[in-house]
C-alpha cells in the first residue's frame, strides 16, 4: 500500500468535503446564480467604448 | 496528433468521435442561454466565462477569482477543484471545456511538432506559477478589501478577475462577444482608422487569443498544458486521481509501437507508466491512446 498517495488523497478529500460543507452552509451557489443572471463588465476590459 | 486525413478507418477513432460529440454538446449547453436554457448554479472545473450573458454554468477558476476579490472565501470552487481532480483528474479539460474543443479542432487539422519530455514537464510548472501569481493578486485584493483599503484602482478593468487579461475564453466569449454584439467594430472602410485608437489592452488580449488558438496547429493544447491556471491546479490532484488510464504490461508492445505517445495531445510519456495507472499531471483522460492502441493494452482502471 502506497501510504504517501493515500495520505495525500485523504487530505484532499477532507479539505474538499469541509469546503463543500461550508459552501452549502454559506449558500454560495446563490452567488453563482447572481453572477450568471446579471450583466458584468469584469471580463470585457479593453473594449473600445464603455458599454455598461 | 492524428490528422483527419490519416483517419483511414473510422472505427479506430470511435472514442475520439464520441468525445468530440460530447464536447460539442457541452459547448452548446454551456452557452445554452442562446437557446433559452436558464442560468444554473452549477460550477464546473473548466474555463467558462461569467461575462457572457448566455453562459449557463461558471468555471471554477472564474468563480474563485470573482469571490476572492470581494473577500469571500470560495469554498465551492475549492471543493470542486479538490474533489473533482482527485476523482477524475483533468477529464473535464478533454471532454467538456469549451476552449479544449477549439484547441482540438485546430490541432486535428494541424501539423504536430513534438517537444521533449523534459520541456513538457518543465513548462507544466509555468501553469502552476501563473496560478500562484494570480492567486497572490486575488488574495492581496481580498485582504485589502477586508481591512477597508481597496486596491481595485490599481487593476483597472480587471479588478474582479485579474487573470482574464490573458485568459482566452474570457477574451473570446466576453470581450469579443460584446465587441461584435454591440457592433463596436468599424462599419465602413473609412472608419478603419478607428482601429488604431483602440486601447492597447484590446489588441494585447486579441493577440493572446490568436496565439492561444493558432499555435495549436503546431503544438496541440499548448495553452492547456503550459498556461491554463485551472489546469495547473487540477494537475496537482490529478497525480493522485482515482480513475486512471492503465497500461497493461502483458499486452503493451512498448517502444516498438509507441502509437499512444505519438497521438497524445498533451505529450504525456505514456510508456513510462507501463504496468501502472497514468498519474501524470497533464493526462486529461481524453482516451486517444486507448483508441490507437493496436493490442488493447490501455484501459480505464480504478
Amino acid at each position: 500500500m502506497n501510504y504517501k498517495k493515500w495520505s495525500i488523497r485523504a487530505i484532499f478529500i477532507i479539505i474538499g468535503l469541509i469546503s463543500l460543507i461550508y459552501a452549502i452552509k454559506l449558500e454560495q451557489w446563490k452567488f453563482i446564480k447572481e453572477i450568471l443572471t446579471s450583466i458584468i463588465e469584469y471580463e470585457s476590459g479593453g473594449l473600445p467604448e464603455a458599454i455598461f | 496528433m492524428v490528422s483527419l486525413k490519416q483517419i483511414k478507418n473510422i472505427k479506430y477513432y470511435r472514442i475520439t468521435i464520441l468525445r468530440t460529440i460530447i464536447q460539442v454538446i457541452s459547448f452548446i449547453l454551456i452557452f445554452g442561454g442562446a437557446f433559452g436554457i436558464a442560468a444554473t448554479f452549477i460550477v464546473l472545473p473548466i474555463m467558462a466565462p461569467a461575462g457572457n450573458p448566455y453562459t449557463t454554468v461558471i468555471g471554477a477558476w472564474q468563480l474563485m477569482e470573482l469571490m476572492l476579490t470581494i473577500a469571500i472565501f470560495p469554498f465551492l470552487a475549492l471543493a470542486i477543484i479538490l474533489i473533482g481532480s482527485l476523482l477524475i483528474g483533468r477529464t473535464f479539460c478533454a471532454w467538456v471545456c469549451p476552449f479544449g474543443l477549439i484547441s482540438d479542432v485546430v490541432s486535428y487539422i494541424g501539423k504536430r511538432k513534438r517537444v521533449t519530455k523534459a520541456t513538457n514537464n518543465s513548462m507544466y510548472k509555468l501553469s502552476l506559477f501563473i496560478a500562484t501569481i494570480f492567486l497572490f493578486i486575488d488574495f492581496s485584493i481580498a485582504y485589502n478589501q477586508a481591512i477597508g483599503h481597496s486596491i481595485y484602482s490599481y487593476f483597472g478593468d480587471f479588478y474582479r478577475e485579474p487573470s482574464s487579461i490573458i485568459e482566452p475564453t474570457t477574451i473570446l466569449f466576453s470581450l469579443l462577444f460584446w465587441y461584435f454584439y454591440r457592433g463596436l467594430y468599424p462599419k465602413d472602410l473609412m472608419d478603419l482608422g478607428e482601429l488604431l485608437n483602440y486601447p492597447w489592452v484590446f489588441w494585447f488580449r486579441v493577440v493572446i487569443l490568436l496565439l492561444a488558438i493558432l499555435l495549436n496547429y503546431y503544438l496541440p493544447r499548448w495553452w492547456c498544458r503550459w498556461v491554463c491556471p485551472l489546469g495547473g491546479m487540477m494537475g496537482i490532484g490529478s497525480k493522485y486521481k482515482v480513475l486512471k488510464v492503465y497500461v497493461d504490461p502483458k499486452q503493451c508492445l512498448g517502444e516498438k509501437c509507441g502509437k499512444c505517445v505519438k497521438v497524445c495531445p498533451m505529450g504525456v510519456p505514456i510508456l513510462d507508466y507501463i504496468g501502472k495507472g497514468i498519474s501524470h499531471p497533464l493526462c486529461t483522460s481524453c482516451l486517444m491512446c486507448l483508441d490507437v492502441c493496436p493490442t488493447n493494452a490501455i484501459r480505464i482502471k480504478i
